[in-house]
């Protein structure tokens, strides 16, 4: 299977953005951290900055109350004795004042004896300008009621009331400044009291929540509140109303588990500002605080931390939601252009698979940058060189295949020069004869030939120096004067010298030629030869030796040269073996030669199987080839095989069959002699006689002929030389046995019974063939039988 | 070569040889007919329908059988000779030895 691989763009898209991603996370949480500080610190200011503004404003109203108190204190006084024009006062001050809702005169008991034992004046404001007083007495003795009274009235200076919720006119949480009054004997007479109705402050601070809620918190659950609490504690101003004046900070404060709004609770106490980080159950709050002097309150915003890091959050967001969304960017960018770029690597795989199937003019694709430009130039370069070599190559083969086929041509002719009919001669019985040439190269510079003329046999067989056309060339002059010579000559020496003076004037590049050259007569079984340089032919037979030649010079190098000839008779049965030296001197693959020792000895073995010439070659040459380990040769090799079998086997048909003196070879017997049967068209009465003749005859030598336990050879020749007859030549070298001297059998009635079993099988072959001869010849016992052809023998046409 | 010894009955002994009986199967083909001695007192047929061919030696081992039979007091007969065979018998005179059926 094919291993996934990534694109080099995305490859290299993957790498950089790990990199900038690394990069990126280490920016954003800086920027983050500096961004939530930033916005936490500027959110934390702005608060701090409405607590402290808020504190102004409560410091301001307070302010202006008092400072009206203070200044009318005098007129008031000036005015002490008359109680009339006193409330004209106070409706004045009350309608001067806008932040004063109402005001008093409180009068320690009977001051004013008239008015009664307690006496009060109060004016006050009803919305928007209606100013109303009334005089209290005690059917309303509205600051009897009042807790803060006597220790106001007790202390030396003016001071500010708690809050407390006015039943008298308001209805409202209100505060009073409270002032002494002094008679014009410097007595403390009573008290002015300034109110101030805390309702505004708590509209104030509804506006203030409102304001944050919607400029600073939009879209947070959690919400900012303000409250006010007094200096015991008491809540003043709260979101929730049923905690004002109902609630004490203090204690609240004191029961929570958390220990840091206890210490916020000591700090207000003291009268001190800051800011507080609280734990209320999960949340976490910004308390923000800020002690107003005078009235001694302490205002408190109440912020969530979500509000305070809120604006750093969606900050932060915004940043690393850029961030990231250019970091996509970053990388489809680099992705398609990379890809763009690589684009055209792909094209360049494409053309070269192109080029690879045999495609030399495909279009390269253009080339945008520098790198695919250098390799589009490579490539054009290479497409040129391709198409060149190939041509070139198709040329040199073109050629080479013309060489080719005229070498083939060549070798063709040389083969037709060669005799390549086998047997050559089926119709003579006089000799066997068999040639095989195997080239090295496709020509080759061995030759043989042979022709029977005027019954002598014209042979030769020569090895020209030199290999391929010249040699062949050379092969092929001599032999055709070979055969010219032979036409008029019969001697070998004249023979081998005119093929010399041909072949001398037909080369002069020193290309000469060895040859072994003979004429048998076949009636005689004379043999004239002459060897100018061959190698010395195997005379194979009862004395298989290496035939004595003289030492003449190969052909074709001197015209002056007088060759001589020799002669040696050759038996019936003996063979003449010729080869070239490419045979002995085959080579092993470790350069061990065949040799002709080994030859000799192969030769020699191999006399003894009496083999017929095709045979013998095939034999020796599978020794050969078997020593050689098969490997292929490097020489020529001929090799050529004549047996003279002798005159008087003159004939058309002819079969041999070697057998061992072994019963079990009677099968094999059987099926040869039934096909010879066949041939000659037997019926099968006569067939079954004939094949029982030759049985017995054979079983009698096998029985008889060697000694018992020793191996001997039954040779059987059959022949025919005419349609008249076929003989069956039986030969051995066993013991002198002459079965026609054996004695005829009765087999009358008479004598069958008492006769000895034996001599039967001579009388079956005296009786199924036609004439029975015995001679003892050359240490053979040569027994023929002939069965004439007549036609009561053979089958019906 | 095959020799097969067929019992038809306690008196009918049956000896078929199919085949070639030449030199070389006769040392085989006569011990295999050896069972046919175990037989006393009855008749022997030799079924020649189809026998191809028989050399000197076969008709000796015929000869053997023919003696061992008489021996056992065993009538031999011969039959179903092919005109191959038969002429033999006729060359040999081995006619007269055997009695055919």
């Amino acid at each position: 299977m094919r291993k996934r691989t990534r694109s080099f763009a995305n490859r290299l898209g993957i790498w950089i953005m790990a990199v900038l991603i690394v990069m990126s996370v280490i920016i954003m949480g800086a920027v983050y951290w500096v961004t939530r500080d930033t916005m936490a610190h500027e959110a934390e200011e702005r608060y701090q900055s409405i607590v402290l503004h808020s504190n102004e404003k409560i410091r301001g109203v307070l302010s202006d109350v008092y400072v009206a108190a203070i200044n009318n204190i005098d007129i008031i006084e000036h005015d002490i004795d008359d109680p009339d024009k006193l409330q004209e006062h106070l409706e004045r001050m009350v309608s001067l004042n806008q932040y004063m809702s109402s005001c008093r005169l409180i009068f320690e008991p009977d001051v004013f004896p008239k008015k009664g034992h307690n006496y009060e004046i109060y004016a006050w404001k009803e919305w928007p300008r209606a100013i109303h007083s009334k005089q209290m007495n005690e059917t309303h003795p509205d600051f009897l009621i009042h807790s803060w009274y006597k220790p106001a009235f007790e202390k030396k200076e003016g001071s500010w009331t708690p809050p407390y919720f006015d039943r008298a006119a308001s209805q409202q949480l209100t505060v009073t400044y409270l002032i002494h009054l002094h008679d014009h004997q410097g007595r403390k007479i009573g008290m002015l009291g300034a109110d101030v109705s805390l309702n505004w402050l708590r509209e104030r601070h509804k506006e203030i929540d409102e304001a944050n809620h919607r400029l600073y918190e939009k879209g947070i659950s959690a919400k900012s509140y303000c409250f006010v609490i007094d200096k015991d504690g008491n809540c003043l101003i709260h979101p929730n109303e049923d905690r004002v004046l109902k609630e004490n900070f203090w204690e609240i404060t004191a029961r929570s588990s958390d220990m840091s709004d206890d210490e916020m609770a000591r700090k207000m106490m003291k009268g001190e500002s800051g800011i507080c980080k609280l734990t209320s159950g999960d949340d976490r709050l910004w308390v923000f605080y800020s002690y107003v002097k005078y009235a001694e309150w302490t205002i408190a915003l109440v912020v969530p931390e979500e509000i305070i890091y809120h604006k750093g959050n969606v900050m932060a967001a915004i940043i690393l939601a850029v961030f990231f969304i250019g970091l996509l960017i970053i990388y489809f960018s680099i992705h398609s252009v990379i890809a763009r770029h690589t684009k055209a690597l792909m094209r360049f795989a494409t053309a070269t698979e192109e080029v690879a199937n045999g495609k030399f003019d495909v279009e390269l694709p253009a080339a945008k940058s520098t790198e695919v430009t250098v390799l589009r130039s490579a490539f054009t370069h290479m497409q040129a060189s391709l198409s060149k070599y190939i041509e070139e190559l198709k040329e040199t083969t073109a050629s080479k295949v013309a060489i080719e086929q005229e070498l083939k041509i060549a070798s063709d002719i040389q083969q037709q020069m060669l005799p390549k009919v086998y047997p050559p001669y089926p119709e003579r019985g006089d000799i066997d004869i068999y040639g095989e040439v195997v080239t090295a190269k496709k020509v080759g510079g061995d030759l043989f030939d042979f022709f029977i003329r005027d019954d002598k046999l014209f042979f030769s067989i020569g090895d020209v120096a030199g290999k391929g056309v010249p040699a062949a060339l050379v092969m092929a002059v001599a032999r055709s004067m070979f055969r010219s010579a032979s036409m008029s000559h019969t001697s070998p020496q004249r023979i081998v010298d005119s093929i010399n003076q041909s072949v001398c004037q037909s080369t002069d590049s020193y290309m000469f030629v060895t040859i072994f050259m003979g004429v048998l007569d076949l009636t005689t079984g004379h043999l004239l030869y002459t060897n100018a340089g061959h190698e010395a032919p195997l005379l194979i037979g009862i004395d298989t030796r290496f035939l004595p030649v003289h030492n003449n010079i190969p052909v074709g190098l001197r015209t002056d040269w007088e060759y001589d000839e020799q002669e040696v008779t050759l038996h019936p049965g003996e063979s003449l073996f010729l080869y070239t030296d490419g045979f002995p001197e085959a080579m092993t693959i470790d350069n061990k030669p065949y040799g002709k020792q080994r030859m000799y000895d192969e030769a020699l073995r191999l006399s003894d199987e009496r083999l017929d010439a095709c045979t013998f070659v095939k034999t020796i040459r599978h020794t050969e080839r078997t020593f050689v380990n098969f490997i292929p040769q490097s020489d020529d090799i001929s090799l050529l095989a004549i047996k003279y079998i002798g005159p008087h086997k003159r004939a058309y048909y002819r079969r041999h069959l070697t057998l061992a003196n072994d019963v079990q070879e009677v099968p094999a017997l059987a099926i040869f002699v039934g096909g010879i049967c066949e041939d000659m068209n037997f019926n099968e009465l006569a067939t079954a006689g004939v094949n029982l003749a030759v049985e017995e005859a054979v079983v009698n030598v096998m029985n008889y002929a060697y000694p018992e336990g020793t191996h001997g050879d039954i040779n059987l020749d059959v022949y025919a030389a005419d349609d008249k007859s076929i003989t069956f030549e039986l030969r051995d070298f066993g013991e002198p046995f002459d079965p026609t001297e054996v004695a005829t059998v009765d087999v009358s009635a008479k004598a069958v019974k008492n006769r000895p079993i034996g001599g039967l099988g001579v009388h079956l072959i005296r009786h199924y063939m036609d004439s029975v001869s015995y001679e003892r010849k050359d240490e053979e016992n040569v027994l023929t039988m002939t069965k004439l052809l007549l036609p009561k023998n053979l089958k019906l046409k | 070569m095959e020799a097969t010894i067929r019992k038809d009955d306690d008196k009918h002994i049956t000896l078929i040889l199919d085949g070639r009986l030449d030199t070389s199967v006769t040392p085989q083909t006569e011990r295999e007919v050896e069972p046919l001695f175990n037989y006393t007192n009855c008749e022997v047929v030799i079924d020649c329908s189809r026998l191809e061919y028989i050399s000197s030696s076969g008709l000796r081992l015929l000869m053997v059988i023919n003696q061992r039979c008489r021996a056992n007091h065993c009538a031999l007969y011969i039959k179903g000779l092919r005109e191959e065979v038969q002429d033999v018998f006729n060359t040999t005179g081995f006619v007269h030895l055997f009695d055919f059926k």
